[in-house]
């Protein structure tokens, strides 16, 4: 890729990361959520990835990288399932006064999981996809 | 008789039937309530603690359906990787996948 | 009235580009513009004239209940966008799996050659 390209991604790269962040964080007051703030999260590594890449190296991706990603998305899944079975709420977030930050019971840890998955599931996706 | 033919004409019926389902419709912006709507959006606050509908209702009342999609984008996510890869031990042949 | 039949001539545009064209990345974009359109039509069900969107900001719960848009097909939407997302990746794929074994993207040529 070009240098133009190079350096403006590697310039934009925090900006999209933290709007990214803001978007999944503040889900239960403003519009966005969990699988809005993965999205954009994920295309800030995306935009990595592709502007990186050399021309048409046919690059083999080893196995240790693809499989440390999917053990961490496999445990956010698994923590998921067991807290969605107890049905654990948290008394401490809950009665507070809506429309901050430190409010809302249980669905800001699950909007935070659940940015984590599309995260993980999405660079998986992207880097064999382009690394071929 | 082409084939080609044949296929446009029967998009023409199809998107004459599709126009015709949609025009027995209610107007634009006619809702009536619910029972369901309204109980989610006055109980939203109370019972989860959240002020927005949409973000207790995938969450919290209906959190099972988002569990399953979960559990079908990991599933996509382990296909893509297992049709991509290519073989890294042994000789290379020519016609393998 | 002609909100409807804008989602519903995406939807055909969609089905036109997996009937009629030859090139297998184009079938795949049709697949993706039929879920769009369908998307759009669920929405657009639910919508309340002059009315605000489901979120409670400095407003009391009985007039919030009266004013508020349909928030049930939003949710539903937000699920389908996601499986959608999964049905394209593996489509791809596929795709290139295609493209090593017979060496062309044509639909047309492809059912000629018995790989």
């Amino acid at each position: 890729m070009d240098l133009i390209i190079k350096t403006i991604s590697r310039v934009l790269f925090p900006f999209v990361l933290l709007m990214g962040i803001y978007v999944a964080i503040y889900g239960h007051i403003s519009p966005g959520g969990g699988f809005s703030g993965g999205a954009i999260i994920a295309t800030s590594f995306a935009l990595l990835v592709i502007a990186y890449t050399e021309g048409d190296v046919e690059h083999r991706f080893t196995k240790e990288e693809l499989v440390d990603i999917k053990a961490v998305s496999g445990l956010i899944l698994v923590i998921l399932i067991i807290s969605m079975g107890f049905a654990w709420r948290l008394e401490l977030l809950k009665t507070q006064t809506p429309l901050v930050l430190w409010s809302g019971g249980f669905t800001p840890i699950l909007n935070v999981a659940g940015a984590l998955m599309v995260i993980t599931a999405i660079v998986t996706i992207i880097y064999a996809l382009v690394k071929e | 008789m082409e084939t080609r033919y044949v296929g446009l004409v029967s998009l023409v019926i199809v998107a004459a039937f599709m126009m015709l389902a949609v025009a027995g419709l209610p107007g634009f912006g006619s809702f009536q309530q619910k029972e369901i709507a309204t109980y989610y959006l006055e109980n939203s606050l109370e019972d989860t603690g959240s002020a927005n509908a949409v973000n207790s209702i995938v969450w919290d009342y209906r959190g099972y359906d988002t569990l399953g999609e979960e559990t079908v984008l990991f599933c996509a996510a382990l296909g893509v990787f297992t049709i991509i890869r290519r073989r890294f031990s042994g000789p290379h042949h020519k016609d393998d996948l | 009235m002609i909100e409807y039949l804008i989602a519903m001539l995406a939807v055909l545009l969609g089905i036109y580009a997996v009937a009629f064209k030859d090139n297998l990345i184009k079938k795949v974009m049709g697949l993706s513009i039929m879920s769009n359109g369908i998307h759009l039509f669920l929405i657009s069900i639910g919508y309340r004239t002059g009315g605000t969107i489901p979120i409670l900001k400095d407003m009391d719960i009985a007039s919030f209940a009266q004013l508020a848009v349909d928030p049930l097909p939003q949710a539903f939407v937000l699920t389908s966008i996601v499986i959608n997302l999964s049905i394209t990746a593996v489509a791809l794929s596929i795709i290139i799996l295609v493209y090593r074994q017979f060496g062309t993207l044509d639909a047309s040529k492809i059912r000629e050659l018995r790989g």
